[in-house]
């Protein structure tokens, strides 16, 4: 592996101090002259007809400019997922419909002078619903005389997929390989269970903000938080039935996406009312409306089916999974798919069989959240390894190590599923999970604290430990796309404009130090500019964990042919034939002659000096396939068999991302994620009453983990060098949210012998779960 | 987005209790401004005035006397009650709830009155100025009076005050010599939570046993159990004494389910934190 100059160093983020210092830099920090405040009305009902809408005592209100709602907007069905296109997501939605089909989902909107005056506006405007009975349990959903919730004739995928509204059967695909039945009849134990994971919002620090303006060429800039500023523009353009060439979506700081923002929420009704006003509109959420009408963790019931036999060989694995997607199907495909796709090729096993269903419900709609339907499936495969390994009486590191694939191996599945639907058959080409496994189980004290808790304390807390192996692919194979544009300036510096869309996470940092590196440059001299659809060139946005490979890769491509140019321009000057030269800390060396010219010298004879032209270049990179990055997790907790409370004293990470570019940055990610994980795997939790409510749309009553419930976490990178990556980097963002749910669950089961097949682990639920433990054992007797 | 209102700041008792003689049913007090804005903005409440009571030196007294105990006045601050060493050593209950309710930040602002003004059920600090056996002093139009803490709780967020009066400070006289308490409290995070259960005990161990139990968010206001106390005025072994105390405390509690916990696991917590908070402070295990 060769040395790198700026590659793996933990240089300070680029726009740290600007954030630091409080400047202006997110979406809501401007106000333009005129500016008006838009609001929506949400319905109060599950599922319901409107008969009718009145909005002429709301229109009439002095300082009210424009109100929308079915009447007035004209009916285009599209999905607000922000994928490629054509976008793996039904189209079963409209701006405004006559149905609502959750309590939440949207009714009208109003823009006015003042928050305070479009306020009064919504409670001015007269709807008449017509309720329908409304489903809310995703094992109900199909039965015979279940309410229909898409019931409208124009509802659809446009590619080829299953697709039954009818009977709110949302999505389906199922596959095998191999021989479930006969891997069964092989094993010499067989384990069953079913599971169940709950919904979980994303609590971006910063909620969904739009700000919508037009230029003076009359073009409409759409000013957003959002990942995927590219689809914001495609789609906005759909919604409102103009050109693409009409918007310039531009994307400031963000404070945080998780996947919430990988949707068009907002933005096209923010666009819609300033189109109507020919006015600056603002469209910003409440914390409340993030919890009411924002997107969601799909919720799943899965049944796992697996066969071991006592050498520790897997013999079977079956998964079938029932994902809600609530009142719409954004992203409830493939978040589906991927509970096969990108989880399923972490064991190795010859008979694996997957069934799928994505049903309606009238709840809120599931939408993309960090793991994407990997964190849903890690957490019964998880259990089940645990489970397999207690059955043939091996220690869970020995189990897992022995099943988890290895470097030079492929899966079936890769071939057989993609988040899509197509696959692509790869080897995996770098994996260190081994040692991953290893050094997370030395530094976690594993087989130490093993023996030790087998002996538990007198007193009421129990200890425990638990452990799991995790993977995601990143990115989507053979969608994907992403871009870069730099050019050099007079001073040898470089401007560099990139697609790829930061979202708090150091995606500009990262992809500078990329490109500094392929230049021999310091970081300082790359002035990043990213996601501006009029400025930069396209990329995909930031999800599937595919920013550092994919945007990286086309980076680290454009660098390529800049230095080409430099060396060309750098001949020219020392009259030696380019083969010769390399580039070397801002200049270019004569390996011959020794002689040396800066890149000063270099750009100014390019622009002013002789046959002068723009060094620059624009270079893409599309996916071939999806990285596999690794993480293997230990969970210690401690269970208060009085109270109900789990603790979690310490966890580690041991994590393979491949190259880490900027490792305090990928630390950063691996912890954000642990402790995003374990504070879903603990208290986070919507509440719904039965009419399909959020009782506890905020953060009183929907508990996230704050400073002083952090514990202590530990994260360890073990390098690998994936050859199809940047510099032999994979990817980072999502893997390690899928470790906290089937680690904490194993840990409990380590330390009062309870399994938790049902998340979240509340005191509530864990002490009911000891209860029918002593219950059942007082039968035994 | 906080509707709209006015903004009153007095300098003066005198002045206040004219405002509240003239906008009392209309109007809100704050000092810390830390539950009253929460209540604004969420549209649960929506007054005309808003009177400031941070311009009243008067109300920002803090004293101790060593006869007539402790003198919050109605504008002082939760962290100035923590970095009290009176507080700390002598009302160790107090000490303790203070320190549990919200965090850091919003005791910088939030006040002892306020909390107590704001009367809900959960209130973190009324439990220790029931087992403290509080005063609370109060004026208006028509005079000053005392009301001792355990009448000055009627409902969930109601008091006894009449709208046209405000208090001024809550008096705690010494507790009994050799006293140790605190706050046990249950919440779902370790950072900033409302208690699902809070019981706040105060306990004698030198000679005769005393003991006082009161409870947060299991009943309809901050609630005082005096039944431990008569368990207690009996000799027996310490032990069953404790089971008698949390079984008395289980019985008289009337909690309700709602979205931070049901009403059994209230109850169950109740018992669970009495029995730990009591053989704590007896120094038991």
């Amino acid at each position: 592996m060769r040395k790198f100059k700026v590659v793996g160093k933990s240089v300070p983020k680029v726009d740290a101090l600007a954030l630091a210092q409080g400047k202006p830099l997110f979406t809501d920090d401007i106000e333009l002259r005129g500016m008006l405040h838009a609001k929506i009305l949400w319905s109060p009902h599950a599922h319901a007809r409107i008969k009718n809408i009145d909005t002429s005592k709301a229109e009439a209100l002095p300082g009210v400019h424009a109100v929308l709602c079915y009447k007035n907007v004209p009916r285009v069905i599209h999905t607000t997922a922000g994928q490629g296109w054509p976008e793996p997501s039904p189209y079963d939605i409209v701006m405004f419909d006559n149905k609502v089909r959750y309590v939440g989902d949207r009714v009208a909107a109003v823009a006015a002078e003042t928050e305070e005056i479009a306020e009064r506006a919504l409670e001015l405007i007269k709807v008449e619903y017509e309720p329908l009975p409304a489903v809310f349990d995703p094992e109900r959903a199909m039965d015979k005389g279940a309410p229909v919730i898409h019931d409208e004739p124009d509802c659809k995928y446009i590619i080829p997929v299953f697709y039954d509204p009818k009977h709110n059967h949302c999505a389906h695909i199922d596959l095998e390989v191999g021989d479930f039945e006969q891997g069964i009849k092989e094993a010499d134990f067989v384990v069953e269970c079913k599971f169940k994971t709950h919904h979980e919002q994303h609590c971006s620090l910063e909620p969904h903000t739009c700000i919508c303006y037009f230029d003076p060429a009359g073009r409409l800039i759409i000013r957003t938080s959002n990942q995927v500023p590219f689809h914001v523009r495609r789609i906005v353009a759909q919604c409102l039935q103009v050109p693409e060439r009409m918007i310039r979506v531009i994307k400031p700081r963000i404070g945080g996406g998780f996947g919430g923002k990988q949707e068009v929420l907002i933005e096209e009704v923010c666009a819609m009312l300033a189109m109507l006003t020919k006015r600056p509109v603002r469209l910003a959420y409440t914390r409340e409306e993030e919890f009411v009408s924002a997107r969601v963790r799909h919720p799943m019931v899965m049944w796992a089916k697996t066969g071991v036999k006592k050498d520790g060989t897997i013999t079977a694995i079956q998964l079938k999974v029932l994902s809600n997607a609530g009142a719409y199907g954004a992203h409830a495909m493939t978040v589906m798919n991927n509970t096969c796709a990108k989880a399923l090729p972490l064991f190795r096993c010859k008979n694996i069989k997957w069934v799928a269903d994505a049903v309606y419900t009238n709840l809120l709609p599931g939408g993309a959240y960090r793991g994407y339907g990997v964190t849903q499936a890690a957490f019964p495969m998880g259990v089940m390894m645990d489970e397999m390994a207690e059955a043939i009486g091996m220690d869970p590191v020995d189990f897992w190590k022995l099943n988890t694939i290895k470097e030079g191996e492929t899966s079936p599945i890769f071939k057989a599923l993609s988040e899509t639907g197509r696959g692509v058959e790869m080897i995996v080409e770098s994996c260190s999970l081994p040692e991953c496994i290893d050094k997370g189980a030395e530094v976690f004290g594993w087989r130490e604290k093993r023996e030790r808790y087998k002996k538990q304390s007198k007193g009421p807390i129990k200890h425990g430990i638990g452990m799991c192996c995790l993977v995601q692919g990143g990115t989507v194979p053979l969608i994907d796309m992403a871009s870069a544009y730099a050019k050099m300036n007079d001073d040898g510096s470089f401007n560099l404009l990139i697609g790829a869309t930061d979202l708090g996470t150091g995606a500009d940092t990262v992809l500078s130090q990329i490109f500094a590196e392929t230049l021999d440059i310091p970081v300082e001299d790359v002035i990043v500019y990213p996601s501006d659809t009029d400025l930069t060139p396209f990329d995909k946005g930031a999800y599937a964990s595919g920013t550092t490979y994919l945007s990286g890769m086309a980076v680290l491509r454009t660098a390529e042919k800049i230095r080409e140019q430099i060396l060309g321009v750098a001949a020219d000057i020392l009259g030696e034939p380019k083969e010769g030269l390399r580039i070397e800390n801002k200049g270019v060396v004569s390996g011959k002659s020794g002689k040396r010219v800066e890149f000063s010298q270099i750009i100014k004879r390019a622009l002013y000096g002789k046959d002068q032209f723009q060094i620059g270049a624009t270079a893409s990179e599309f996916s071939r396939l999806p990285p596999q990055s690794f993480a293997a997790h230990f969970a210690e907790v401690a269970v208060d068999t009085e109270t109900g409370q789990v603790k979690v004293l310490s966890y580690v990470a041991a994590v393979d991302c491949g190259t880490a570019v900027n490792p305090k940055l990928a630390e950063g990610q691996a912890e954000g994620a642990i402790l995003n994980g374990i504070s879903y795997a603990l208290t986070e939790e919507f509440i719904f009453d039965d009419r399909g409510r959020v009782l506890n749309p905020s953060f009183t009553d929907y508990k996230i983990f704050s400073a002083p419930d952090i514990p202590k976490i530990t994260t360890i990178l073990v390098p690998s060098y994936e050859p199809t990556g940047p510099y032999g980097a994979k990817t980072v963002g999502e893997v390690n949210i899928n470790g906290p749910l089937p680690a904490i669950s194993n840990a409990i089961y380590n330390a009062v012998g309870i399994r938790l097949y049902e998340t979240p682990f509340t005191p509530e639920r864990v002490l009911n779960a000891l209860k029918e433990k002593r219950k059942s054992k007082i039968k035994q007797r | 987005m906080i509707p709209k209102f006015d903004y009153f700041r007095p300098k003066t008792t005198e002045e206040l209790v004219d405002l509240l003689a003239k906008y009392g049913e209309d109007a809100k007090m704050f000092a810390g401004g830390t539950d009253l804005f929460v209540l604004m903005r969420d549209r649960l409440i929506r007054p005309k005035y808003v009177i400031d009571l941070k311009g009243i030196e008067e109300l920002h007294e803090f004293s101790y006397d060593e006869k007539r105990g402790l003198r919050i006045g109605a504008t002082v601050t939760l962290n100035e009650l923590l970095e009290s060493d009176v507080v700390k050593e002598r009302f160790g209950v107090l000490w303790s709830a203070a320190g549990a309710l919200a965090d850091p930040t919003i005791r910088n602002r939030g006040t002892l009155v306020g909390n107590i003004c704001n009367a809900s059920p959960a209130a973190d600090t009324a439990p220790a100025l029931l087992v403290l056996d509080a005063e609370v002093e109060v004026a208006g139009k028509g005079g000053e009076r005392t009301i001792p803490i355990r009448d000055f709780f009627i409902g969930v967020k109601r008091t006894s005050l009449k709208p046209e009066e405000f208090v001024k400070a809550v008096r705690i006289p010494n507790p009994p010599a050799g006293a140790k308490g605190g706050y046990y409290k249950w919440g779902r995070t370790r950072g900033e939570d409302l208690a699902v259960v809070g019981v706040a005990a105060l306990v004698v161990n030198s000679g005769k046993r005393i003991v006082r139990v009161a409870l947060s968010s299991v009943f309809k206001t901050p609630l005082r159990v005096p039944e431990v106390e008569k368990v207690f005025e009996e000799e027996g072994p310490l032990d069953e004494q404790i089971e008698r105390a949390v079984s008395a405390v289980q019985e008289k509690i009337a909690p309700i389910t709602d979205v931070r916990s049901s009403k059994e696991y209230r109850i169950h917590m109740a018992g669970v934190l009495t029995r730990r908070a009591l053989k704590e402070l007896f120094g038991g295990s």
